[in-house]
């Protein structure tokens, strides 16, 4: 009898600090993880487009680089909405985002320029106000910024989906 | 006939290893089992969680790395400490290539190693596989190791080394035992010099031993041996001559660097204050451009532990003053006895000695050492008279811990719920600390408020 009251007893103590272990585990504060949404502004120019990419072996919730490695594209090429490419916020902060020139106000922008067929450098830069839901981290990758330039070692960093894009001016 | 103030129906060291008996010891513990095995699975997602991590150098790696790197191309540069640590480093780099993978892989893999280690010289010790199994939870699941077994230093594979050769000699039935002791030893002493202490003890572990006692010189030569080795193949390694006097040469640089060194950073700290801690510090810390999360790497233990290992070496000081210089002499010369019932013939008990520890008193022989050799590495620090980083803490710490698990042994056999409520707490405090030990993204007010002061 009193054997099974000790033992009761202490699996009741494994039971509260179960409970409490979990409470202290995910006291965190508000960290930002998969589903929070951030508003950020990036600064582009509609060559962007194509100039920027990354190349990495990982998948984040679909969304994919255009390459798996450096010169190595994808086969099958990701879908517009699903190209993961690699962009800074007006505040110097590097995030990858999937499809951000497949938001509509960036597909016309990019559409009215084309026909125009500037050189990088001639072409106005702009920012694209958006909101952006964090969806998963993108394991240190490769960065390219400009079609033909070399690649550049990055850290991890969050990819985003975009929303609610708006441009300015 | 054992003796009768040694026999513990609680202690598992009456427990055949393995069967149905085994599995009674685990139905009837079960909660102490799962809490260990928590800590222990806890200590293990920390030790991997986000593993290798990014290319940014942490901490002190830059030094290490970049020695690692100029073995690799057969190039000399000058190093703080001696070549073993960079030279695994650099064979990891020359097997998966110049990255963080292999940079931090072999801190992970002596880590994971001194868990091990750590369990085994308690088992031998203590003689109990529950004391054993909570030094392994103990050094798994502390913020401290963690930490280390994280970036690319080379505390872990000099405490790996170190606590490998101490469970060699406290075995060792012959000379081979005591060659192999010497060459782990030396291997430590290769990779810092503070592992020259654990030599110190191996020496007089067998100088104290009958059956050991003219292999003595073994344990310095095997030592010496393996200093030498790894220096002269380092040299030649980086276009160097691996003569013996190239070596002393490079190792008297080695020391004159060091003895020359008077300046003060503000990260150090006297060896007394180790004991609050008063100064550790971040690893490494990060904030994330966006989203605004810190990922830290935070080199304080869990101070449950911190604090409670402090006791346990005081406690442990008790009893063996307790027990009698005498009979913990007897036991030095005829060695560890190979498990409590074997103990005989026993010296007369006398009256049952009440305590934490008390039946224990066939152990303090192997206690002796374990105390011995924790007041060896804490002796180098206080001997050396000045300050220091707190990471020179880390084996005195792991011999402190080794210590506080048979103690903790000991009271879950007299007071099972206490001593489950306190591995309970234990466990809370690793959980509570986890995100700083793991990197694990955390808010930077939380972070604070984990954190004292003069811990941040």
């Amino acid at each position: 009898m009193t054997m099974t009251r000790t033992k009761r007893n202490q699996w009741i103590v494994v039971g509260l600090a179960a409970v409490l272990g979990a409470v202290l585990w995910s006291w965190r504060g508000r960290v930002a993880g998969p589903g929070t949404t951030i508003e950020a502004s990036i600064s582009l120019v509609t060559t962007d487009r194509d100039d920027l990419a990354c190349a990495s072996e990982a998948v984040v919730r679909g969304h994919r680089c255009a390459f798996r490695a450096p010169g190595r594209p994808w086969s099958p090429p990701p879908r517009g909405a699903d190209l993961l490419a690699p962009y800074y916020t007006t505040d110097q902060h590097l995030i990858v985002i999937a499809g951000l020139f497949e938001q509509p106000p960036l597909a016309a922008r990019q559409a009215a320029e084309a026909p125009l067929k500037l050189p990088r450098d001639q072409r106005p830069r702009f920012a694209a106000h958006c909101k952006l839901k964090l969806v998963g981290r993108l394991p240190p990758f490769k960065s390219r910024w400009l079609a033909g330039a070399d690649w550049a070692s990055e850290e991890a960093v969050w990819v985003a989906e975009p929303s609610a894009c708006q441009l300015s001016p | 006939m054992p003796d009768p103030s040694s026999v513990d129906p609680g202690s598992s060291a009456h427990l055949p290893a393995a069967g149905p008996s085994l599995r009674r010891e685990l139905r009837e513990n079960a909660p102490l089992y799962l809490v260990l095995g928590v800590l222990l699975l806890l200590g293990l997602f920390l030790r991997f969680h986000d593993m290798p991590g990014g290319t940014g150098l942490k901490f002190d790696e830059h030094h290490y790395v970049r020695v690692a790197r100029s073995n690799v191309a057969h190039r000399y540069d000058t190093a703080l400490h001696p070549a073993l640590g960079s030279l695994i480093m650099a064979g990891a780099i020359e097997l998966f290539g110049d990255g963080p993978f292999a940079w931090r892989l072999p801190a992970l893999v002596f880590g994971l190693c001194t868990v091990v280690l750590c369990a085994w010289v308690t088992r031998v010790v203590f003689k109990s596989w529950r004391a054993a199994l909570m030094a392994g939870a103990f050094i798994a699941s502390d913020g401290f190791f963690i930490g280390y077994s994280r970036v690319a230093l080379i505390d872990t594979t000099l405490i790996a080394f170190g606590i490998a050769g101490i469970a060699v000699i406290l075995t060792a039935r012959n000379g081979w035992g005591v060659l192999l002791a010497g060459l782990l030893l030396g291997a430590s002493a290769s990779v810092k010099l503070s592992g020259v202490p654990f030599i110190a003890a191996a020496a007089a572990v067998c100088l104290a031993r009958r059956r050991l006692r003219w292999y003595v010189p073994l344990v310095p030569l095997a030592a010496a041996l393996v200093f030498y080795a790894q220096t002269a193949f380092h040299l030649m390694l980086t276009g160097g001559s691996g003569s013996l006097s190239a070596a002393i040469a490079e190792h008297r640089r080695l020391l004159h660097s060091h003895f020359s060194f008077t300046g003060v950073n503000p990260l150090s700290s006297k060896w007394y204050t180790w004991f609050v801690p008063a100064r550790p510090f971040f690893l490494w810390r990060d904030v994330e451009a966006v989203g605004g999360n810190v990922h830290a790497l935070h080199m304080l233990g869990n101070p449950l532990l911190w604090w409670g290992s402090s006791v346990a070496v005081i406690l442990c000081a008790i009893f063996l003053a307790r027990v009698g210089w005498r009979r913990v002499w007897r036991q030095l010369q005829d060695g560890a006895p190979p498990s409590v019932e074997a103990d005989a013939p026993a010296p007369p008990a006398g009256p049952a000695r009440p305590g934490l520890l008390a039946g224990l008193e066939p152990r303090a022989g192997a206690l002796f050492w374990v105390f011995l050799t924790w007041a060896g590495s804490l002796g180098f620090w206080v001997l050396s008279l000045r300050e220091a980083y707190l990471y020179h803490f880390l084996p005195i710490y792991m011999f402190a811990l080794i210590m506080l698990a048979g103690v903790w042994d000991r009271w879950y056999a007299r007071r099972p719920l206490a001593a489950l409520i306190g591995l309970c707490a234990v466990l809370e405090v690793a959980l509570l600390y986890a995100p700083m030990w793991g990197e694990l993204p955390i808010t930077e007010a939380a972070l604070n408020a984990r954190l004292f002061p003069f811990w941040r």
